[in-house]
Formats: structure tokens, sequence, C-alpha cells
């Protein structure tokens, strides 16, 4: 709740610091109190030990019996209290005594053994001065002698109510120098935060190119910068992407659609016979394939790009699915007589959803018979690496030079737009092959240097051995 | 003669649907609206209905639902804009028989309307018949003027195929989902089609008329050319 309530992040750090300061000083004052009260008291007690030495000496044994006090009336100590004393004779009563009008010993309880012990109390005078008191039992002569002094508190009570009193009304000047310290240099912290967003903000869908200024690169706030000016490069990227495969995509769109047009127009013109006529219209029918065919595939990417492909793997070798596609295509390489040259130099298992992935070997197949001169040799090859399953399919072709080998992948990206053309190509077909590849977690490679034709290397991760299955073979012995 | 009724908001497609029915001799009647359809499914009764999804005032689906209450016998082929799995699903559930997405070939549609109304009669044949070329689909041999012709396994259902349509087009649509059983055609696959049919067309149209034609944009027919 908090949170809502307080907006800035700098008066929450603010807040966080006096809090925390306050905690400190509360604590540092605590024990401050403790070992002031600690240390007085030990004062105190020392002071009654030594008087009791003192006393101790004034009492004489007078006529060889009794016992008298022989020293002066009082003592006083350095603070100007005076010692109070109260000297019993275990037998036979009072020896002495300097307290106003009230006895001590009747209050204290009588000690119960004869022995050198010392015991502190307090206690309280009825005028209300706190004593501290020491209670002791002395030996005369064999005789005991109880020796009780006493000594005012008060002096250290109010010294430490003293000294409370100044902390207590130090505290909140503390706290408001802190808040105002605090506050300022968090506003300092946080100032570059500011920039950050006012420059934000002037970057739009227009501007993608601008980056945030980067103080330090070695802070949080530098790194917050870098991180998202990485954002915005990856966001030109695709910007630009879209942009183009946007531009292209109506390019590729309005040519059979102008094709379709112009040859219309033309037949509208001059009056024609029946063969003209149908040359014309097949003619505009065969655009509209290409124009749907093209539609099927940019409908079959956008579907992709949406995630709304949802793959279904299964369990399969994937030697057999090459093969098949190998199959299927051999004729267009016998037309070339070119030699598909198939090898699995090791079988490999994998969970392959088989119709986009048939899509993907189809593509890259058709591209290299595509691209391989007539006789020539192209070689596919199933092999296994640590990683899983690898696919070559190596062409004769003219190969691709570096610097369109990152770009074959690209929505209709052609290496030769004329040739293409005439072939029949969108350009799409690399495109929808990386696609098909990358939905099985797998990625694809090309490796090409002109004029030694071209791999495309499909690597694809090994299926784990199916947890499912195994269990299900266990349960069922298990059930038998 | 069998009724068709096609029930399609676009005047061209509707125009050009009711020309090629008739042509192959069936008795056409069209609705614009889906108002107009379902005041005609509700009034008589036809052997196919032709129905777009997406009408105006009454949408395909209802008009499905409407017809599939009160009768079961007439025959339903869905014509859609829209070529995704959940609208085939919902439509083939509502009680239609077919499924075509637009943008499609006519000859196509004659097709699957002559599948449809063949459909629950005992199509067996084993034996097919056009000029002088025969096929025994059993024994999967082929005549060509009574001389036997080798034909690999492709091309003898590829000529199988296209006899059952004899004197009408196919599509390589059709070709691709009928001879080759792929859902999806695609560009290489185009290409094999073409190869495998330009190797029937030499084993079966060499010295003697020509049987198998091109039609540009369309696809094939075999036929033989009046001249």
């Amino acid at each position: 709740m908090s949170r809502r309530i307080i907006k800035s992040i700098r008066a929450r750090i603010t807040l966080w610091q006096l809090s925390i300061l306050a905690a400190i000083l509360i604590l540092y004052m605590l024990i401050n109190l403790a070992f002031l009260w600690h240390e007085e008291l030990s004062e105190l007690k020392g002071g009654l030990m030594d008087h009791l030495q003192l006393v101790e000496g004034f009492l004489v044994v007078n006529n060889g019996k009794d016992i008298v006090w022989n020293g002066p009336q009082g003592f006083l100590f350095h603070d100007g209290n005076q010692l109070w004393m109260e000297l019993r004779h275990l037998d036979r009563g009072l020896i002495y005594t300097n307290l106003p009008d009230e006895s001590i010993h009747s209050i204290l309880p009588s000690p119960t053994r004869k022995s050198h012990d010392h015991i502190f109390r307090s206690f309280r005078l009825n005028d209300g001065e706190s004593l501290l008191v020491l209670q002791s039992m002395h030996q005369v002569q064999g005789q005991w002698v109880e020796i009780i002094l006493g000594r005012s508190r008060d002096q250290m009570a109010t010294v430490l109510s003293e000294l409370l009193m100044i902390q207590i009304l130090s505290f909140p000047i503390v706290l408001i120098f802190a808040w105002i310290g605090s506050f300022f240099f968090a506003g300092r912290i946080l100032s570059p935060l500011k920039a950050i967003i006012a420059q934000t903000k002037t970057i739009s869908a227009a501007m993608l190119h601008k980056r945030l200024p980067v103080e330090n690169p070695e802070d949080e706030l530098g790194q917050l910068s870098i991180t998202f000016n990485e954002l915005l490069s990856k966001l030109d990227r695709s910007f630009k992407q879209t942009r183009q495969f946007t531009a292209d995509a109506s390019h590729e769109l309005r040519t059979p659609l102008a094709a379709i047009r112009s040859v219309g127009e033309i037949a509208l013109r001059n009056p024609r016979d029946v063969g003209a006529c149908q040359e014309t219209i097949g003619s505009m029918l065969e655009e509209v394939d290409k124009l749907n065919r093209l539609l099927n595939d940019l409908l079959a990417l956008a579907r992709s790009d949406s995630g709304m492909v949802e793959p279904v793997f299964e369990l399969m070798d994937l030697g057999a699915v090459v093969q098949d596609e190998v199959a299927l295509l051999k004729v267009l390489a016998e037309e070339k007589r070119q030699h598909l040259l198939m090898e699995i130099e090791q079988p490999c298992q994998l969970r392959l959803d088989r119709s986009i992935f048939r899509q993907a070997v189809s593509n890259l197949l058709h591209n290299a018979i595509k691209y391989t001169p007539k006789g020539k040799e192209i070689h596919i090859t199933v092999g296994k690496t640590d990683e899983g399953c690898v696919l070559d399919i190596t062409d004769t072709g003219p190969g691709i030079d570096p610097e369109h080998a990152a770009l074959v992948f690209d929505r209709f990206y052609r290496v030769d737009r004329v040739r293409s053309r005439h072939t029949g190509g969108f350009g799409l077909g690399l495109a929808i092959a990386k696609w098909a590849v990358e939905i099985h977690h797998g990625r694809i490679e090309l490796h090409s240097a002109p004029g030694k034709g071209c791999t495309f290397r499909v690597c694809l991760p090994q299926a784990k051995q199916p947890k499912s299955a195994t269990n299900a073979l266990v349960q069922g012995n298990y059930l038998k | 003669m069998k009724k068709i009724l096609v029930i399609e908001d676009d005047i061209k497609i509707g125009q050009s649907l009711k020309q090629g029915l008739e042509a192959e001799g069936y008795d056409v009647m069209t609705a614009i609206t889906g108002e107009d359809g379902f005041f005609l499914i509700s009034t008589e009764i036809f052997d196919v209905v032709v129905l777009d999804l997406m009408l105006p005032g009454r949408s395909g689906l209802e008009i499905l639902e409407a017809l599939r209450r009160r009768d079961s016998q007439t025959l339903v082929l869905i014509l859609s804009a829209r070529d995704e799995l959940n609208d085939r699903i919902i439509g083939l559930d509502g009680g239609a028989d077919d499924y075509m997405v637009k943008p499609f070939a006519i000859a196509e549609l004659l097709a699957r309307i002559r599948v449809l109304l063949r459909r629950g009669r005992a199509d067996q044949v084993f034996h097919l018949q056009f000029a002088d070329l025969e096929l025994d689909l059993v024994t999967r041999e082929a005549w060509k003027a009574g001389e036997p012709v080798d034909l690999t396994s492709r091309e003898f259902d590829l000529l199988a195929f296209m006899m059952r349509h004899q004197g009408r087009f196919v599509t390589r649509d059709m070709i691709a989902r009928d001879v080759w059983k792929e859902a999806a055609r695609a560009t290489p696959l185009d290409n094999v089609i073409d190869v495998h049919m330009a190797r029937l067309r030499k084993k079966i149209d060499q010295n003697g008329e020509k049987l198998i034609h091109t039609i540009r944009g369309v696809g094939f027919t075999i036929r033989v050319e009046k001249s």
C-alpha cells in the first residue's frame, strides 16, 4: 500500500533512509544510557566500598567489651553528598547512626549469616531521596557489627535524565538534517533517470535511430541506458524489416495485378478471335494463381509470426522423412539429369511435426535442384552429432557471396531477382524453411563460397528418450 | 435435373457459379442476401446448396442451422474467404458436407458437387475408357489403341484421375490433393506435377492425336479436340 501512496522513488529512498537512521539513533541512545547508568552505578558502589574500610577503622572497643563509634559525625563524598551510616551491634543494638529520622535496619532484611559479604540495595527515604545502600557485617574482636552505609542516587538520576532530554531534543533536529541531505542526494543520484525519461519521450516509431546518453557505463543507470539502447536497436531493426517486408509484399502483390490489368486492357482494345481471347484469359488466370499462392505463403508466415501454429511432435526417423521428400522431388532432378545422392551416415530419431518439417526439406531440396546446373550432383546427408541430428543439403551450384549469405533467409530476398522471377519463386522458400526448422528448436546455416556451391545445414536437437513411453512399459509389466 | 441453390453476396461470383453449374446441366437458382436464401430454402427443396458464410442479413451458419433443423437430405457446400481451421470445423460440424476456401477454381467446385451427388451411390468402377485409352483399375494396366502402355504408379493414378473427370478441367490443387494426397500445395509440388504430366503426355500422346491439354491458368483436361 505504501508503495502506491508514495509515488516517487526519491521520496521512497528518503523515507527508507530516515527510518533506518532513526532506528540506529534510538538504538545508539539506549546503549549510551545503559552504559552511562552502569558507569555511574559502579562509581557509587566504589565510593561506598572505600568508605566501608574507613568506617570499619573507626569502630573501636571501649573498656575492653563495648564497641563504640570513634569517628566524626559524618563523611562527605566528592559530589557533596553525605555518607549515611547506621552501625548496629548484632546483639546489643544500635551503636551509631546519622540518618535523620528513621532506621534503615528495620526495613532491610537482617543478615542471615555472619560473614563479610557486601550487599548493595536501593532504598528510598521518606522525603523521597533515593539511596544506594551497602549492607555488610564486620567483626571487631570476636563481636559482629552490622554496617549499613547509604549514599544519595539523585545526582546520578539527574545526569541520566539530562542526557536523555538532550538526546530526545536533538533527535528530530538530526532527522531533519538527514532528511534534507538524503532528499538532495537521492535527487542527485536519480537525475540521470529523469534525463532517460525525457529522452525516451522523444523517441517514437519514426525516431528509432535515436539512442539514450550513457553517463557511466559501469553503474546501474548506465546499464539501464545500455539495455534500453540495445532494445531500441532491436526494435529499429525489426521495424526496418517490417517496413521492408511490407514494401516487398506489396511489390510482389502488385506485379501480378499489373500483369492482369495490362493483359486485360490490351485484349479489350482490339477485337480478337476466340483463341486470342482464351490466351488472354489463361494468362490472367495464371497471374491469379500466382497471387493466390503468394497469399497462402504470406498467410503461413503471418500465422507463424503470431504464434498461431501449434506443432504436433511425434518421434520419427529423420532419414525416412528426408527420403520421402527426396522421392517426391526426384523427378525434378531427373529432368535436369542431376544426381540426388542421399546418404544416411547414422540414423537419427527425433520428435518432428512431419507436415511442418517437410516444408523445410522440400524448400531446401527444391532450391538445390533449381540452382544446380544440369548433370551435376546434389548431396543429401543425414548424420548425428553430440547436439542432435544434422541434415546437410549440398548443391554444386554457383554458390552465394558472403554478403548475400546472411540475407538469404530474409523474406522476399533473392540473390538474382531476374532469374528467380523467371523460375517462379517469390523468395519466401528459405524464409519458410527457416521458420519450419526453428519451430523444432533447431537452426539452419548456410556454408558457401562463390563457385563452390552451397551447403544448407539443418541442426535439430536430439529427441530425448520419451519418458512417458518408458513409464508405460514399466507400468505394463507391472500390471501383468 | 438436380436443383442447386447458390447463396452468394458477390454478384460476379454468383453469376459465374450459375453459368458454370448450368453448363454442367444443373437447374440453378441464386440468392444474394441471407434473407433471400433463407426464404428460398424454406419454400423449395434443393439437392445442393452452395453457401457463402459471410452474408449480409443472415449468416451462412444460421441458414445452415435452419436448413439442418428440418431437412437432412440437402447437400451443403460452404464457401468461405477465411481459411481458418476453426471455421472449417464449425462449418462441417454444423452439418455442411464440404468446405471450400476462396478463391477457388470453378472446375474444382464442379468436381466436388459431382462427388457430393454421387456419394452414397456405389461408385464401383473397375474399368475406365476414354477415346482409345483403356485402364484396368484392378490390375493397374493401361492400353492405348489396344497396345499396352508402360506407366509408373504415379502416372497411372494421374491418368485415372483425369479420365474420371474426362471432358472437364482438373486443377493442380485437385491433383495435389487427390493424386498426391497432399493437404497443401506448394511451389515444389507444382513443378513435380508438371514433370509427371509431361512424362505421361509423352507416353499417351505419342504418334496419335493430342488427348491431354493444358488449360493455362486453370489446369489440365483430357478431351478429344474437335477439329
